[in-house]
């Protein structure tokens, strides 16, 4: 099935047929909500919410992008999230989950250098204003387009474009103070 | 000569400037003609915007290199039940609101002496009753009260 005759079924109504929509979505929403966090709790309760809000609002979705959508009101619930955040401190980055290499020839040094990497982006990432980042995160690690990105953050494609130069420079300025690449 | 080294140094930082608000949008191909040109045009000639744009490029490559990671559970929607005891709810709700109204009337009737103004609607008490009222009432009452007219 595909996702239209999905979003159909869940308007009128089924609940299987939207958990299978949640079912193709969900690492997605995730990742973009663990990266907006940094906090693997947080982003559980944040892709929590935006599914169960997505189900609540399903017969609200007027075609279009479906993980445009998806992608926006899991936005909105990382801000909610960040907001209740800002009352309790981070959990160390040491504790993140990290997916299993997917390439069974990886070694274990290649795993500790990718999760360490991780971890500086991840810091790094923190250092951006919250829309700046979810600028960088959308286009950057996810792969969306600028118009995905506008359509997701709800703004202008001149927007999307400032946000995310500011964000990479101040990004940039961040792995070059880390040694993570060179200046030059 | 110093002013002209002024306003040259000035027309150069703007050119930068314009050049590297556009240095995302050059990585990601997402430049019209026009823009590109420019671009490329400034980054042949300008040593500092080619490092800014490699720094940038480098980032951005850094970025694509991130692992993805993965929930530990699943996010689906679980099917809402409804609560016990909803109806029993409901009733007392109406119940509240019936209790509520009745004393809202009961005060209005007593601020605009409704009573003392249409005797005949009132049941006749007893002299023991006669204490309920409010204390103008009360100032007021005699042995068979506000019964008499």
């Amino acid at each position: 099935m595909d996702d239209i005759e999905l979003i159909r079924d869940s308007q009128n109504g089924d609940l299987d047929g939207f958990n299978e929509l949640v079912r193709r979505y969900q690492k997605m929403a995730y990742n973009l909500a663990f990266r907006m966090l940094g906090d693997a709790q947080a982003a559980e309760d944040a892709t929590q919410e935006a599914f169960f809000s997505a189900w609540k609002n399903i017969r609200r979705f007027r075609g279009g992008s479906f993980k445009a959508w998806v992608l926006q009101i899991t936005a909105n619930a990382c801000r909610d999230q960040l907001r209740r955040l800002k009352r309790r401190p981070a959990v160390p980055l040491e504790t993140l989950p990290y997916d299993p290499p997917s390439v069974s020839a990886e070694s274990p040094e290649d795993y500790a250098i990718r999760k360490e990497l991780g971890e500086h982006v991840q810091r790094g990432l923190t250092t951006l204003s919250h829309e700046q980042r979810m600028a960088v995160i959308l286009c950057d690690i996810q792969g969306l387009s600028y118009a995905e990105v506008a359509e997701v953050m709800e703004c202008s494609l001149g927007t999307v474009k400032s946000r995310l130069n500011r964000g990479r420079t101040q990004l940039r300025d961040y792995f070059v103070k880390m040694e993570l690449i060179s200046s030059e | 000569m110093w002013t002209m080294w002024q306003s040259f140094r000035r027309f150069k930082k703007d050119e930068c400037s314009r050049a590297r608000a556009m240095l995302s949008g050059y990585i990601d191909r997402r430049l019209n003609p026009e823009e590109l040109t420019q671009v490329e045009e400034h980054l042949r000639t300008c040593q500092g915007c080619r490092e800014e744009q490699e720094s940038l490029r480098a980032t951005v490559v850094l970025l694509h290199r991130l692992p993805e990671v993965t929930p530990s559970r699943s996010f689906a929607v679980a099917p809402v039940k409804p609560l016990p005891g909803r109806r029993a709810l409901r009733g007392l709700r109406f119940a509240t609101a019936g209790a509520a109204v009745l004393l809202v009337l009961a005060f209005a009737a007593d601020w605009t002496d409704f009573f003392k103004k249409n005797p005949s609607s009132m049941p006749q008490f007893g002299p023991s009753t006669l204490a309920f009222g409010s204390p103008r009432h009360l100032k007021k009452a005699s042995p068979i009260g506000w019964c008499r007219g």
